[in-house]
């Protein structure tokens, strides 16, 4: 038995799948041949080294919860305690939570703060609706609030002012319809401007700088591509392609942040899991933020000073908006490429990433991030 | 009785091969002759006539019934109510080609652009005789494939095959009237415009 199991194991050493596996099978064998006094100090020096591990991965999250709790506050959807979304606030690093809705008769989805964080714009539906993770800004009602969730004013009907967003000065929303994308005055509700929207079809957001539409459309002969458009001309490049979504704008409007699920990941029978990833506005530089084998990461947003990253993970494919959506995770972005979890497909692909601390804030979905300072009476 | 259950039947005392030669002329004349002397033996052979003789009509009949029932039916045109009067633009034409395969993804929605050369134009106005067509979920027979989406699509055709023919009601440009993914294999050979397939009939060729 011995000279076969000695080569099995020079076998498996010189195969990656099996070489870890036969390592630790190896090491127990060993423990167990040492000497009682030895086998204990050993464990304690395991559990002595672990505790450090553990003591230092929670020293970073506690260093960076630290450095995020005033900078501001996030607002997201959140299943609240009667069941229906409501929409919350929260310090960036999950304390502080607050209900702002709080409305048993309704399900509210996607605050956004308007650019200077004084209000919000968000859609509400009809209680027991299930929200689309690709039609919601199709879904319910435009309501614009305080950013404290008070003096709501509901604009136009059921799914008037679709994919609503601010523009830069907060004057404005732009709307994404069937016939065009429309830039409307939000004193008056006058359609100011109509551009053909060239194959755009869902999430429309206006870049912080005022020249540019991200969004998600077809365009090469490729559906869910996420796409730039001058909003000047109405011309479009592409970002990038291949079941690619939900964009935003960093702060500087030279890159989007974006949910991209690339070809060719063995998880999930081949289906793969969505990534989060950084493309400039030309698409030609492309960066791997932030993925996990076994989860969806979607609801990229940037912090508004562009050093921090919102997004959800969860094992539904679409950020689990149909449920109680993911969980609302925090990074830093000079921490990416980061991946969370084991993730052996995901490494292989990205072997130097940097395993950066992961805040997890709450369960949630769609959040978005303001420096603004907000009083909110409980 | 034998093992095989002979009764001892004047017939099934012949020889193998003197049974088998009866159905010839010159045997059947020895049988009858045998059979006159037998009446059992005589009706037996009636039997056997007509079992030759009445499969061979009926499948006569069955060919003539269907090839009248052929003739009866006319052919179908595809016309409805709902082809004749919804979209712009009606055509019949014939699916060309269907190019690369479906996405094989329940959940996941989306218009499939197909290449259609024009037979009929029955309203509207087109230039050309190929046309491009996107259809909204083309695995869904029409019937079943208006959804939350898209309500506002259907027919009668259940499958898509190449070189089937098609009866359309239509609209142009596609943008106007549908809002979601569409794959366009035909996006780097043709930029012209691509209609939106709101109601489709199957036509008989």
């Amino acid at each position: 038995m011995q000279p076969e199991r000695r080569g099995m194991a020079d076998y498996a050493f010189a195969h990656p799948p099996y070489n870890l596996l036969l390592l630790r099978i190896e090491l127990v064998r060993k423990f167990w041949r040492c000497e009682m006094p030895i086998r204990l100090f050993l464990t304690l020096l395991f559990l002595f080294l672990a505790s450090i591990a553990q003591a230092a991965s929670e020293d970073d999250l506690q260093k960076l919860r630290e450095e995020v709790r005033s900078k501001g506050w996030i607002a997201y959807s959140s299943r609240s305690d009667n069941g229906t979304w409501d929409l919350f606030l929260s310090r960036p690093d999950g304390s502080d939570r607050h209900n702002l809705t709080n409305t048993p008769d309704f399900e509210e989805a996607a605050p956004r703060f308007s650019p200077d964080g004084k209000k919000i714009l968000y859609r509400r539906l009809e209680k027991g609706s299930t929200i689309d993770h690709d039609q919601w800004g199709f879904q319910g009602q435009l309501v614009i609030s305080k950013a404290d969730g008070t003096k709501r004013e509901n604009l136009g009907e059921e799914g008037d002012y679709p994919w609503a967003e601010w523009s830069p000065d907060g004057t404005q929303i732009a709307s994404l319809t069937k016939k065009s994308i429309q830039i409307i005055d939000l004193d008056t509700l006058e359609v100011i401007r109509e551009i053909p929207r060239k194959g755009i079809y869902q999430q429309l957001f206006w870049s912080p700088d005022g020249k540019w539409f991200s969004a998600t459309g077809n365009h090469g002969g490729e559906s869910w591509t996420v796409v730039r458009m001058d909003i000047e001309t109405g011309e479009v490049n592409a970002l990038r392609s291949h079941k690619t979504c939900t964009p935003d704008w960093y702060p500087d409007s030279k890159s989007v942040i974006l949910s991209s699920r690339p070809a060719g990941q063995p998880g999930d029978d081949g289906y793969g899991y969505t990534q989060l990833w950084r493309v400039d506005g030309e698409g030609k530089d492309q960066e791997f933020l932030y993925g996990q084998d076994g989860l969806h990461i979607y609801s990229g947003a940037v912090s508004p000073d562009g050093d921090y990253l919102l997004f959800t993970k969860c094992p539904d494919d679409g950020g689990g908006a149909e449920r109680s959506g993911g969980t609302i995770c925090l990074m830093r972005a000079s921490d990416a490429p980061t991946i969370g979890g084991p993730s052996p497909d995901l490494r292989k692909v990205h072997p130097d990433v940097n395993d950066g601390p992961v805040l997890d804030i709450d369960k949630g979905w769609e959040p978005h991030w303001t420096f603004k300072e907000i009083v909110v009476i409980p | 009785m034998d093992l095989q259950g002979n009764r001892g039947h004047p017939m099934k005392e012949q020889p193998l091969s003197r049974r088998h030669s009866r159905l010839d002329g010159e045997s059947r004349g020895t049988a009858c002759q045998t059979s006159a002397l037998d009446p059992r033996f005589h009706g037996e052979d009636e039997r056997d006539f007509r079992r030759l003789k009445v499969p061979g009509l009926g499948f006569v009949i069955i060919l003539v019934g269907l090839f009248g029932l052929s003739c009866s039916q006319t052919p179908n045109t595809g016309e409805d109510a709902e082809v004749t009067t919804r979209g712009s633009v009606e055509v019949t034409a014939e699916l060309v080609e269907i190019r690369g395969e479906f996405v094989d993804r329940a959940d996941y929605d989306y218009a499939f652009v197909m290449q259609y050369k024009i037979t009929v134009v029955h309203r509207g106005d087109i230039e050309g005789d190929l046309l491009y067509i996107a259809h909204y979920n083309p695995q869904k027979p029409r019937d079943r494939v208006a959804d939350a989406r898209v309500t506002d699509v259907g027919g009668e055709l259940k499958k898509f095959s190449a070189g089937d023919v098609h009866r359309m009601a239509l609209e142009v440009p596609i943008d106007d009237y549908y809002m979601g993914g569409i794959i366009n294999r035909y996006f780097e050979d043709y930029s012209g415009p691509i209609y939106w397939a709101v109601w489709t009939n199957p036509v008989s060729k």
